[in-house]
């Protein structure tokens, strides 16, 4: 299982760092749709394959799309005389080649602490009735544990993160709309 | 267990009504454009804000003394959402910051014959982000109120989009501001692979404990740097010196009435947010927190203050100056963390109330000259301003003053409160270098001061203001000159702000 992981990061880090420096933006799209789908394999092996299945539908198929459609409208004759580096991107380089050194050192020779508190964040507090009838509901699913962190425990966030898009949507309408 | 609070409809009555007034505003905005409507859109957004300010001391009144509420509750038990008289005096204050800031964008909006819908909606939403990061208990309510906030910000700050000095202003805070919200998120990651959980309390008392069995070398490492990216992002949105170097361009190029507003509000929040962290989740690393902070702090009185007087431009000016003077609050936050009182605490929100009144009065002088093509925010076009409008220059003197921390005016008495709150819990370098780095900000307010009275100003046309524009311009000159007489009530409103 290690293995599997290690490759899929490496490839992760590889197709990532292909989206910021492959010139044309339709490759550039194709690496990042290659990255979410890693990605996606990377949650699977984690056994997290609600997310999987999420990230698979929502970022590869949902945001690719639209990535696809604006590289589709944009103009892409200037790409050829830009730049993509400047003078800073050496030195730049340097200094993120030592941060994630020493902090990666650090982090990989550091041990995390054992969970005090044991998954009872997302753990189900008391059975209902329908619950006890019904025993596939029992079982702690992926799907289950997380609608219930979404839609009890954390429905604030998940209430006001309906205004943060609205206020994303009103803000892109109102800079891209011609007239004041 | 997870559970609602019985009454969570009344504790968050505030926050409803106000998100039901921004949908009032985007209906406008969809509208065909009817100058009258638009104008009465403002008159609308000001009675709205008034209503929501109405909730909200309506609940400071209903609600006892020194009891945080919490209104949800998760599985584990942990409280995610707090409604205490912290919490909501942060949310009046924010209020009042916007309320002013609505009060004084008439003339603006008519010069720059931008009259949106957008702008009140974006304003109102901001508001209300900024109301979520005043009484979230956990990181996650805390980071969707900030970014709510954020991203209504990030568009306000490029809401002249013909003005280029407004679209690259509003651009270094966007990628700036992403920056910082990704260190939040990449902290809390951490944070919560540590201690597997997001809230506060529990992070405190997992931090209690690492340290009482063997002291602060028993963090781990991965736990101590999700808590150095959470700090240092927190210090990012209130514009602390080393992550300051968005805060003058975003400042500059945005519409004057939006300066004033982010110079207000935003600061209002951030320090709601950041006294949250500091005093539930992380009291038990005070003694790593104070060297940190009080590094910062100094800096950002110091750093503040001299660029202040090397800018020509009035707005940049006093964004420098706005620098300088979240230095003095971040004082009285490390002066609470310290004693472990709340006299720090109130002598910040004390500050936080009275900085409203006098900042948003500077800008408003600045967006009562401008007209005529000219912006109004150059050091020149203060000259000679007494001859040509009286009253105006007596105005901005007052301000001035006030922000300078001159004694009858109300800016001295937020700084003579956190100088007793420095000198109460016997950090007497800061309080030092407060009272210093106050002497050598009225240098420059000075200027300003010495343009307007003595200099002989050219030829200029005539200033109009608006009826609302004068209305909020003797507001805030009452407010600053006769503060000093209700000290006492005020002081003791704000005391009731307690963290602890």
């Amino acid at each position: 299982m290690i293995v599997f992981v290690v490759l899929v990061s490496v490839l992760i880090v590889f197709f990532s760092i292909m989206v910021v420096s492959l010139k044309h933006p339709i490759s550039s799209a194709v690496s990042l749709l290659i990255a979410f789908l890693l990605l996606a394999i990377f949650y699977l092996l984690y056994g997290a394959e609600f997310v999987a299945a999420v990230q698979v539908l929502i970022y590869a198929g949902g945001i690719m799309v639209l990535y696809l459609m604006g590289v589709m409208f944009t103009d892409s004759e200037w790409i050829k005389i830009t730049r993509q580096t400047h003078l800073q991107a050496w030195l730049a380089l340097f200094l993120v080649l030592v941060f994630f050194g020493y902090f990666g050192h650090k982090l990989y020779h550091s041990q995390y602490p054992a969970p005090a508190v044991k998954r009872t964040e997302i753990s189900i507090a008391k059975k209902s009735e329908t619950e006890k009838k019904l025993p596939y509901l029992q079982r702690e699913t992926n799907p289950r544990s997380v609608s219930v962190a979404l839609f009890k425990d954390y429905i604030y966030p998940f209430e006001i993160a309906s205004v943060l898009l609205t206020v994303a949507v009103v803000g892109g309408v109102f800079l891209a709309k011609k007239e004041v | 267990m997870f559970s609602l609070h019985p009454s969570w409809t009344h504790l968050l009555t505030p926050e409803i009504a106000l998100l039901c007034f921004s949908i009032i505003f985007l209906v406008i905005a969809g509208l065909k454009g009817d100058k009258n409507l638009r104008k009465g859109s403002l008159y609308l957004s000001l009675l709205c804000l008034l209503f929501t300010l109405f909730f909200v001391i309506q609940l400071f009144v209903s609600l006892p003394d020194k009891e945080h509420i919490s209104v949800i509750s998760t599985s584990a038990g942990n409280a995610s959402l707090l409604i205490d008289k912290y919490s909501l005096l942060f949310k009046m204050l924010v209020i009042l910051g916007g309320f002013f800031s609505l009060l004084v964008s008439q003339k603006e909006l008519d010069e720059e014959n931008a009259w949106t819908g957008e702008y009140f909606a974006l304003i109102l939403f901001s508001i209300l982000g900024m109301m979520v990061m005043a009484s979230g208990a956990d990181l996650l309510t805390l980071w969707v109120g900030l970014e709510t906030m954020a991203l209504s910000i990030y568009v306000l700050a490029a809401y002249l989009r013909r003005k280029e000095s407004s679209v690259e202003g509003a651009l270094k805070y966007f990628i700036l501001g992403a920056l910082s919200s990704g260190m939040y998120l990449y902290g809390v990651s951490f944070i919560y692979g540590a201690t597997s959980s997001i809230h506060l309390k529990v992070l405190r008392a997992q931090l209690g404990m690492m340290i009482t069995r063997g002291g602060i070398e028993n963090i781990p490492f991965p736990l101590a740097f999700g808590l150095v990216l959470l700090v240092v992002s927190l210090l990012f949105k209130i514009a602390i010196v080393p992550f300051h170097f968005w805060t003058p361009d975003a400042y500059e190029g945005a519409t004057t009435p939006v300066t004033a507003f982010m110079s207000v509000a935003p600061k209002a929040a951030g320090f709601a947010m950041l006294g949250r962290i500091f005093f539930v989740g992380l009291i038990p690393l005070y003694d790593i927190l104070i060297p940190l902070l009080m590094l910062t702090a100094l800096l950002t009185m110091v750093w503040g203050n001299i660029a202040a007087m090397l800018q020509s431009n009035a707005k940049r000016m006093l964004a420098y100056s706005s620098i300088a003077h979240a230095g003095y609050m971040l004082s009285g936050v490390i002066a609470a963390l310290k004693a472990k009182t709340d006299e720090g605490i109130t002598a910040v929100l004390f500050y936080l109330f009275v900085y409203i009144f006098m900042n948003v009065g500077a800008f408003s002088v600045i967006i009562a000259l401008k007209g005529n093509g000219e912006e109004g925010d150059r050091m020149e076009d203060f000259t000679g301003l007494f001859k040509r409008k009286p009253y105006l220059a007596i105005f901005m003197t007052f301000f001035l003053l006030s922000l300078g921390g001159i004694p009858p005016f109300a800016g001295f008495l937020g700084k003579f409160f956190i100088f007793m709150s420095l000198v109460h819990s016997e950090l007497y370098l800061l309080a030092a270098v407060l009272a210093i780095t106050s002497v050598i900000s009225i240098y420059y307010y000075y200027r300003i001061v010495c343009n307007m009275f003595l200099k002989e100003g050219v030829e200029k046309p005539q200033i109009r203001e608006g009826f609302l524009l004068k209305s909020a311009l003797i507001i805030m000159t009452v407010v600053n000159l006769f503060l000093i007489l209700f000290t006492n009530r005020i002081f003791s409103i704000m005391e009731k702000g307690s963290i602890f």
